[in-house]
């Protein structure tokens, strides 16, 4: 037995951050679940979440979700348009706040969305869905195969073009051939055959005025006023749509000729100045755009015989003296005929190459582009769009950060350049030396994220992602660095099958990056790292909610939005999108357990035999409740040293403040103005007698605010119990 | 700006706790004081526009010109001004601009919604030459507002709209942003070249017959 005055004090323990170490400092906690840091340091129990739409209509409750697989908010149209979409079901909505209600943007048919498509509904493993917001607008793209969506605040469409246009058909001007070359009939019309009053037959038709494509040059003999050379045309369409992105060309068309003919001298045969004799064609069957299309551009060659190039041009709008300023040849999605009739010249502009919109699975925005990846049929493929058209992505503009072809598995934009993962390797991607294209360079062949959405940025810069055995972070001047490895018993215990559909957020209100995971063989993400950048350290949340995805708001709110199911405090889970840590009176969630245990205190010097006498806990008031306290010893947890636990009070028993409930307004004998929370010290007699370590156990589900807490313990110097 | 909502949710035998009521509250008094948007406001609040004194949240300037055309157009062309009446707009014999209706305006920063409706009427020279028309806001035409093609190469009567189009009625309209300061809005026309007369019209013209201008101010 030592003597009660060889008591010593642990000093104040100030547990903000937790560590699965068996030889852990007893200032880090072995487990602080279901709290945050406030602003005055202190740790304080969270509390929410609260549904986005609240309950208006008691009949009705809560809005009807279905599963969700994504939820995003943004602000368009300059900043004036506030967008919040989620995905669930089949359905993309996007919150109508002054209905109360939701709308469908995408659905099936009969759902009454603006665009009907079918989304799959599937809990398979997969990552949510992806938002990622451009200047315009904001990509949406739904997992299992789905093809990526686009909207602006007002219009959804498919992301670009996943198909090439029909090539159109060119008619006239016609050559008819005879077996007697005497009789041959160079093509004389420009058009259908039929002439008019004023000009012949061969200038074509009078509505589309006279001839410009041709070659004419002078007679090789003399002997002709000049000859109408030998040319070959092709045309080809390109579709542009209602933002602006830009189908795939169409396969080329027919090849439209004009054959020799002579022009005779003037005074002789059917002379007409040379430049008469030039000629224009009519293409047909333009093919119509799918929905969305605002425009069709006709790409021409120029005389593929004489100018020496066969490439295709774009042919210019007809606006004001034929500028090239107009989007489109044809700025409608209905004519179907275009009279063309330029001279080679008028052909300046050779136009894009896009490729089909691929099935991709992750996007990000980066140096003015929309970079894709995890692309169907080629997942080692990295292809960025065109600058500002989000959904044009040009042929042999792909990379390949990985060599040995592993799929692409994220994406980040950094102030660098942009990240690329794998699920094993790290690339940043970053502007070329001559800055029209880009480079690779590799950060890391071990390291890759496993999951796009549990990447976030704290703000200070500093990204943080989910890899194979744990989370890492990226700065600038340090790397990748490895954070989880304090809690690595925690972080084996993700199932590493659905990490994929992890997701993560920094929350700006507390600075904290939170990672909701599926824990061990769960299949919804039950488990919320919680990593304190400013303590450095590891904490949890758990409990009543189980996201799908999170955001942040992009409006001066900051809310942390999630997606996903809640329990409520009548045990019924609802799938929903969620405002977390804010709690109204309309919805009561499911009480949350604020539990803290200790690190096994003493376990540095084990071998050494101490009583653990008292504990001293400073709480700031917040409850007329008390917490429970479990103390466990010599490394067993499963036997309390207080079998029915010690209550300890929430609020100070010698000091109590006025309490809703039981406080009377306007009463003078009673406390009852509003107050400013105090702290205060509870001590509580705990008595562990000749123990090698002894672990604290604090747990409630009352709200709780906890400051530090120290003991008081008596070493028996010399009593070690080494067997 | 959007929905807002209490961080604390006060229950019985918690401290009465001014923070956290302060909290609460400020999160709704600093929406209100500019920050409210279109979810804040019921579907249909503002709908009624008897609600609203006149010019609070559109100022409209509106002018217009009644000139009935008379029923020969086949008349002889010569005769043309002979078969309208009141003050018919007649297009100048030059290729450039000419304003056919103009307005001026002296607003704050806005959207100003032009819109020009008219009655494209007859010319002396049908088969000649075209017309095209547009909107000016400040010396600037709208290159999107303009009629019809501006090149010769599909047009052998020149650009624009020729004797197929007599009175023809049409509007242009275009949403413009402006910043505050007087702004002058025109409807205007030009006569175009002709594939076959390379000299300017001199003796064909075009007449505007009725015509209105009406300017939207949005704020």
């Amino acid at each position: 037995m030592g003597y009660d005055r060889n008591r010593q004090n642990t000093g104040l323990l100030a547990l903000r951050v937790e560590s699965g170490r068996l030889l852990a400092p007893a200032s880090v906690a072995a487990e602080i679940d279901n709290f945050e840091m406030t602003p005055e340091g202190t740790l304080r129990s969270i509390n929410g979440p609260t549904p986005i739409l609240p309950v208006y209509n008691p009949v009705a409750g809560l809005f009807n979700y279905g599963r969700v697989h994504g939820v995003f908010h943004a602000l368009l149209m300059e900043g004036s348009r506030d967008v919040l979409l989620v995905h669930s079901a089949q359905q993309i909505r996007v919150l109508n706040g002054w209905g109360r209600t939701w709308s469908t943007l995408i659905g099936p048919s009969g759902s009454g969305a603006q665009l009907e498509a079918d989304l799959v509904n599937t809990d398979t493993p997969q990552y949510p869905t992806q938002f990622t917001q451009t200047p315009t607008g904001i990509v949406i793209v739904p997992q299992n195969r789905s093809r990526a969506y686009f909207y602006d605040g007002e219009a959804v469409l498919p992301l670009g073009y996943d198909q090439y246009p029909a090539p159109p058909m060119g008619y006239g001007p016609t050559s008819y051939y005879d077996a007697d070359p005497a009789n041959d009939i160079p093509n004389v019309y420009g058009f259908m055959g039929s002439g008019s009053a004023t000009l012949p037959p061969s200038y074509g038709h009078v509505d589309f005025g006279t001839g410009q494509a041709g070659t004419i040059v002078a007679d090789p003999n003399g002997v002709q006023a000049g000859v109408l050379g030998s040319s070959r045309y092709q045309a080809a369409v390109q579709w542009i749509d209602y933002f602006g992105n830009l189908s795939p060309l169409s396969p080329r068309s027919n090849t439209v000729s004009i054959d020799t003919q002579n022009i005779p001298l003037a005074g002789t045969g059917d002379y007409r100045t040379p430049d008469r004799w030039l000629r224009a064609f009519l293409w047909g069957a333009i093919p119509k755009g799918p929905q969305g299309t605002i425009g069709k551009i006709l790409c021409h060659t120029k005389d593929m015989l004489n100018s020496g190039t066969s490439d295709l041009y774009e042919v210019p709008g007809n606006m004001l003296g034929a500028t090239s300023g107009s989007y489109a040849t044809i700025p409608d999605n209905q004519v179907t005929m275009y009279q063309y009739n330029r001279p080679d010249t008028d052909l300046v502009t050779r136009p894009p190459e896009p490729i089909p919109v691929p099935v991709f699975k992750v996007c990000a925005v980066a140096f003015g582009r929309l970079w894709i990846a995890g692309i169907e049929g080629d997942p080692a493929a990295l292809i960025p769009s065109m600058p500002g058209r989000w959904g044009t992505f040009l042929r042999d503009s792909e990379y390949f950060p990985d060599p040995t072809g592993a799929e692409i598995t994220a994406l980040c934009p950094v102030p660098q350049g942009l990240l690329a993962f794998t699920a094993v390797s790290t690339f940043l991607v970053v502007a070329s030396d001559d800055g029209k294209g880009f480079q690779v360079a590799p950060l890391s062949n071990t390291v890759g994220c496993v999951a796009p959405s549990s990447i976030a940025t704290l703000q200070d810069g500093t990204v943080i992602w989910l890899g194979r055995d744990g989370f890492y972070r990226f700065k600038a001047d340090a790397g990748i660095q490895n954070i989880s490895l304090d809690i690595e018993e925690l972080t084996k215990r993700i199932n590493n099958v659905r990490a994929k559909q992890a997701c993560a957020v920094v929350d700006p209100r507390t600075r904290e990056y939170r990672c909701w995971v599926p824990l061990d063989a769960g299949r919804d993400n039950d488990f919320c790292f919680v990593f304190d950048p400013i303590s450095e350290g590891w904490r949890r949340r758990t409990g009543t909610e189980l996201p799908v995805a999170v955001c942040v708001t992009k409006d001066h709110r900051q809310y942390v939005i999630a997606g996903g199911r809640v329990t409520d405090n009548l045990s019924v889970t609802r799938h929903g999108v969620w405002l977390l840590d804010h709690e109204v009176q309309s919805f009561v969630p499911k009480p949350r357990m604020y539990r803290l245990e200790t690190s096994w205190i003493e376990a540095g010097s084990s071998k050494d035999v101490k009583s653990g006498k008292m504990v001293y806990f400073w709480f700031r008031e917040t409850d007329n409740t008390s917490a429970e306290i479990e103390v466990y010893r010599d490394w067993r947890k499963t036997k309390t040293v207080y079998s029915n636990a010690v209550d300890v009070d929430l609020v100070d028993p010698e000091d109590v403040p006025p309490l809703w409930g039981t406080t009377a307004y306007g009463q003078s004998t009673t406390p009852n103005q509003w107050i400013k929370r105090r702290p205060y010290w509870k001590k509580v007699a705990i008595f562990v007698p000749s123990c090698e370590v002894y672990k604290l156990v604090l747990k409630t589900t009352s709200p709780i605010e906890l400051i530090g807490l120290s003991m008081d313990e008596l070493p028996h110097g010399g009593s070690g119990r080494v067997p | 700006m959007a929905w807002k909502y209490p961080k604390y949710n006060n229950t019985d035998g918690e401290p009465i706790d001014a923070e956290a009521i302060n909290v609460n509250f400020e999160a709704f008094i600093r929406e209100t004081q500019g920050n409210l948007n279109e979810h804040n406001w019921a579907s249909g609040a503002f709908t009624d526009a008897e609600d609203y004194e006149i010019g609070a949240c559109l100022r409209i300037d509106h002018s217009y010109d009644e000139v009935t055309p008379m029923a020969a157009q086949t008349a002889a062309p010569a005769n043309i001004a002979a078969i309208v009446s009141g003050t018919a707009y007649q297009t100048i014999a030059v290729y450039d601009w000419d304003v056919v209706d103009s307005t001026q305006i002296i607003c704050d920063t806005a959207l100003l919604w032009v819109i020009a409706s008219f009655q494209h009427s007859v010319s002396n020279d049908f088969t000649r030459y075209g017309v095209q028309y547009g909107l000016r806001l400040d010396g600037v035409v709208i290159a999107e507002t303009v009629t019809g093609s501006g090149g010769r190469n599909t047009d052998p009567n020149g650009e624009g709209l020729d004797g197929d189009g007599t009175n023809m009625p049409l509007v242009l309209d275009a949403i413009l942003p402006v910043l505050s300061g007087p702004h002058t809005i025109e409807l205007v026309a030009r006569m175009c070249t002709s594939a076959t007369i390379a000299l300017p019209p001199t003796a064909a013209y075009w007449m505007v017959c009725n015509r209105e201008l009406i300017v939207v101010e949005m704020h």
